[in-house]
């Protein structure tokens, strides 16, 4: 969406038109739903996270200075939310040591492509599943950081302002994810290889 | 922490800025110049290639009747009347406990002389239009045996 006809967008939403906020939802719900389940691994909170994001929006469209595009405000939300869960859920983690990291794993998250082969398919999601184990190794900031760079092709840069930090420290962050991640993973690489 | 093979100038964290494309103008010549002179950071380089190259990327989670079903919900959320049916709903509720107090205030039983429990239980359960559940049943054989027991200590004190 360009800067105009967001810029009308905004408008029509400013003046109590909810079907530009309905127009705005549709135009961006997929990625913003698609970066929280890539934050989050999670499918129903990632519903959650981008639904109040969308809902932060909504009620704050009156004072949207559009200093940033509506979907980096978005991201910015969606990534800051995704963060206080990602600790949150550490936390519990670490109250309830007890529980296995394997428990966690939601099978929804693993439902195959009806385009690939079986074999191909149980290949597929046991590498999901060993990336989304190998993902919970990770901080909440490292996770972060390497889901906007790796997946989302965000730029250091943005994802530095986005989140508010030094983009020095983004690139440690990055740097100590991609390690951590290439240790958890090392058995299928070899596998694969 | 550097492996052991690598030598001092090796700088792990500039390969991976260098994968994403990360590194701009000298350092990125400066990586360029060092891997042509180093063949721990190329194998290195071909491991980290092949390690992120490899994870799953462009999978989508939700397919696109789940994200309309997302829309709408949204959506649904900021319509005013998503928030407006709670005040009505609520004013009916009201007016139908009013209305329902006032028959029962109005409607009032007159007291009735002294009964046994048993019997005012029994009688207000019937009043009520439903049967005494289980539970009373059982409350009233344990009050009446009460009234035996209570007779029969009088029988036996008096005799």
């Amino acid at each position: 969406m360009d800067t105009c006809s967001e810029k009308t967008l905004l408008a029509r939403i400013r003046e109590g038109d909810d079907t530009g906020f309905e127009e705005l939802v549709a135009v961006h719900s997929s990625r913003i739903l698609s970066l929280a389940w890539r934050l989050t691994g999670d499918r129903e909170e990632a519903e959650d996270i981008a639904q109040e994001a969308f809902l932060r929006l909504h009620r704050s469209v009156g004072d949207f200075r559009g200093d940033s595009s509506i979907a980096t405000w978005l991201y910015r939300t969606v990534t800051r939310l995704a963060i206080d869960y990602l600790r949150r859920r550490k936390l519990r983690k670490r109250i309830f040591f007890f529980r296995r990291d394997g428990e966690e794993a939601d099978p929804l998250d693993f439902v195959p492509d009806s385009a690939v082969s079986q074999g191909d398919r149980f290949f597929a999601g046991e590498i999901r599943m060993r990336l989304d184990r190998a993902m919970r190794r990770l901080s909440a900031r490292q996770r972060v950081v390497f889901t906007l760079r790796h997946y989302e092709e965000m730029p250091l840069k943005e994802i530095a302002a986005a989140l508010d930090l030094e983009e020095g420290t983004i690139k440690a962050h990055l740097h100590r994810a991609v390690r951590i991640l290439r240790q958890e993973l090392k058995d299928l690489y070899e596998e694969l290889s | 922490m550097n492996k052991p093979s690598e030598s001092l100038s090796c700088r792990p964290q500039w390969l991976t800025l260098y994968y994403y494309g990360e590194l701009e103008g000298d350092d990125r010549l400066w990586v360029e110049n060092h891997l042509q002179g180093c063949a721990v950071c190329r194998r290195e380089l071909v491991e980290l290639e092949s390690a992120l190259d490899a994870l799953p990327k462009g999978e989508t989670a939700f397919s696109p009747g789940e994200i309309r079903a997302f829309d709408e919900r949204v959506c649904r959320r900021i319509r005013p009347e998503h928030r407006l049916p709670v005040r009505p709903a609520l004013g009916w509720t009201l007016a139908a406990a009013t209305a329902v107090l006032l028959m029962v205030v109005l409607h009032a039983p007159t007291p009735v002389p002294q009964q046994p429990p048993s019997e005012v239980a029994l009688q207000r359960a019937g009043e009520a239009g439903r049967l005494p559940d289980a539970e009373m049943l059982l409350n009233l054989e344990l009050l009446e045996n009460l009234d035996l027991l209570q007779e029969l200590e009088g029988t036996g004190s008096s005799g």
